[in-house]
């Protein structure tokens, strides 16, 4: 069964949002060597919109699927702890390939190329840590993915949760969590900065920097990759609490 | 083939108890059905024996396991209920075939019988399908998949008296060919009554009746005739109500009747299990 369900779910990922995935790159190709052999000057849909278009549509499809997918497999006997990882590491896989699509995309257009090394230039201060490019071009390809899961991970949230509630109500809670999350940690933040003396400011200056890896001696790699699995792990966890309590009942609306 | 049990098992939803204490056996290869009225919780105990909702306490156990999350105890029940599980753009043909690949098998020869049977188009999407042929695909399934427990929540909704004469008599028919467990969960208790063998009747959070339905049959009657020789006839028997039309009452009785009923005067009809299923549950009577 679990095979099986690994088999639907992947065949509709591919169907509805890989191909859509490549239909918007196809697109953006054309008009890009039309650009390039005619005269003609088409700005309609370059690397950037169609990079933009495929993370929206595709994060909108995660959500239609996961909410389809969870309703009808928990229906067929899988059990939840099943539901859960099958989508979970779909989630994850998802992003490894977007990422691999997006990059080999974003390489073959001009726009595309200014958008890798404008994401390199973000990054630059961490290239010191590796002896070759391409060690570095690696860990610019694993922070890519990282944020793409971690722009993916809340649409699965909201999918597993539209499986028994009002999809506005599912929109609101997730957004509303994540904005009153971000203020509650900056106002705490904020109010504690400004309340302390100058050496504890320091601390949490130093301590807020060393999460990115910033520290007096240089910029360290992987302090960003830890806390940023650490924000992936806490929506995971999140995900799984849904899953686990999931009493699924198809919305009225 | 296996017992399910039914332990002890409750649920509220916010204040509101929905079931108190509901506890049963259902045996292998038998047509059960299972009656209440509205919001008696009949729908929320398929949806927790099916692993759709979780019970506040209590058990179902089938082979010694929990049914919860177990998938191997899952694969062997299907719940066919109004809830439209469906993907929105899958059709009626592709349904079969996952469902098939997912229970591990699927009766191909007799669900073509079926299709042709109630006329349903397989290319049709699920999401396209009236309410009729979106039972009929749904019943379909129900009656092909290789489950030993079939449980059918309101399984007629939308269909005309043609299709669900023939559904009936496919029911059955299906039965004697590969006896399974099958409850039935239905308002239409006339058409059913011919169908079940065992009621179960859920009234107030708890199973009130949990018999075999002939035994229960034989035991309900209807005594008419005049007011006094019914009264007279009827002292000492459990009635559950009475009516009158003129000079001339019926009272409907459950239990067993005297012997001796040569001399009486009134005339004595087996119930409906309708009627007996409306005058145990509407708390009319003495």
């Amino acid at each position: 069964m679990l095979k099986t369900s690994w088999r639907y779910h992947w065949r509709r990922l591919f169907l509805e949002s890989i191909i859509y995935t490549l239909g918007f790159m196809a697109l953006s190709l054309s008009i890009d060597l039309i650009t390039r052999v005619t005269p003609l000057n088409f700005n309609l849909f370059d690397a950037d919109a169609a990079k933009t278009a495929i993370l929206i549509v595709y994060w909108l499809e995660l959500i239609v699927l996961t909410k389809e997918d969870t309703i009808f497999l928990l229906q067929s006997g899988l059990s939840r702890k099943h539901n859960w990882s099958l989508q979970w590491l779909s989630t994850l896989l998802s992003a490894i390939l977007l990422g691999s699509l997006m990059a080999g995309f974003l390489q073959l257009t001009a726009v595309g190329q200014a958008k890798i090394q404008a994401f390199t230039r973000l990054l630059g201060a961490y290239q010191s840590n590796f002896n070759q490019s391409w060690q570095f071009s690696g860990y610019l390809f694993l922070i890519a993915v990282i944020l793409i899961w971690l722009s993916l991970l809340p649409g699965f949230i909201i999918g597993l949760l539209i499986t028994k509630m009002n999809r506005m109500l599912a929109f609101t809670l997730v957004y509303g969590s994540v904005i009153v999350l971000i203020i509650l940690i900056t106002s705490s933040v904020s109010f504690t900065y400004f309340r302390v003396s100058a050496v504890a400011q320091a601390n949490i200056l130093a301590f807020l920097y060393g999460l990115i890896g910033y520290s007096p001696a240089g910029m360290q790699a992987w302090p960003l990759v830890v806390s940023l699995l650490i924000f992936a792990l806490i929506l995971s966890g999140i995900s799984y609490l849904i899953a686990r309590n999931l009493q699924v009942k198809v919305p009225k609306s | 083939m296996s017992e399910l049990i039914v332990k002890h098992i409750q649920k509220k939803y916010r204040r509101h108890q929905v079931l108190k204490n509901i506890s049963f056996t259902l045996e292998p290869e038998k047509i059960y059905g299972l009656l209440g009225r509205n919001g008696v919780g009949k729908s929320t105990l398929l949806r927790i024996i099916n692993n759709r909702t979780f019970a506040d306490s209590g058990e179902v156990i089938l082979d010694g396991q929990s049914v919860v999350d177990n998938e191997a105890v899952q694969r062997r029940f299907y719940l066919m209920s109004d809830a439209d599980f469906y993907p929105s753009g899958m059709k009626a043909k592709q349904a079969f075939q996952w469902l098939s690949q997912l229970y591990g098998t699927f009766d191909w020869t007799y669900s073509e019988h079926l299709v042709a049977a109630f006329g349903l188009d397989v290319n049709q999407k699920i999401a396209k399908l009236s309410t009729g042929y979106l039972t009929i695909f749904k019943l379909i399934v129900a009656l092909c998949l290789p489950v030993e427990f079939i449980f059918l929540d309101e399984p007629v909704l939308g269909l005309d008296a043609n299709n669900r004469e023939l559904f009936y008599s496919e029911l059955l028919s299906t039965y004697e060919d590969r006896p399974r467990t099958f409850v039935i969960v239905t308002h239409l208790i006339e058409e059913i009554a011919h169908l079940i063998e065992h009621v179960l009747i859920i009234d107030e959070g708890v199973v009130t009746k949990d018999c075999d339905v002939t035994l229960l049959m034989n035991q309900a009657h209807v005594i008419s005739g005049p007011q006094t020789a019914v009264r007279d006839f009827t002292q000492g028997l459990r009635v559950l109500a009475r009516k009158h039309l003129g000079e001339i009452e019926m009272a409907y009785v459950l239990g067993e009747l005297p012997r001796d009923t040569r001399t009486s005067t009134v005339s004595i009809q087996q119930m409906s299990l309708q009627e007996l299923f409306v005058y145990l549950t509407d708390k009319v009577g003495e």
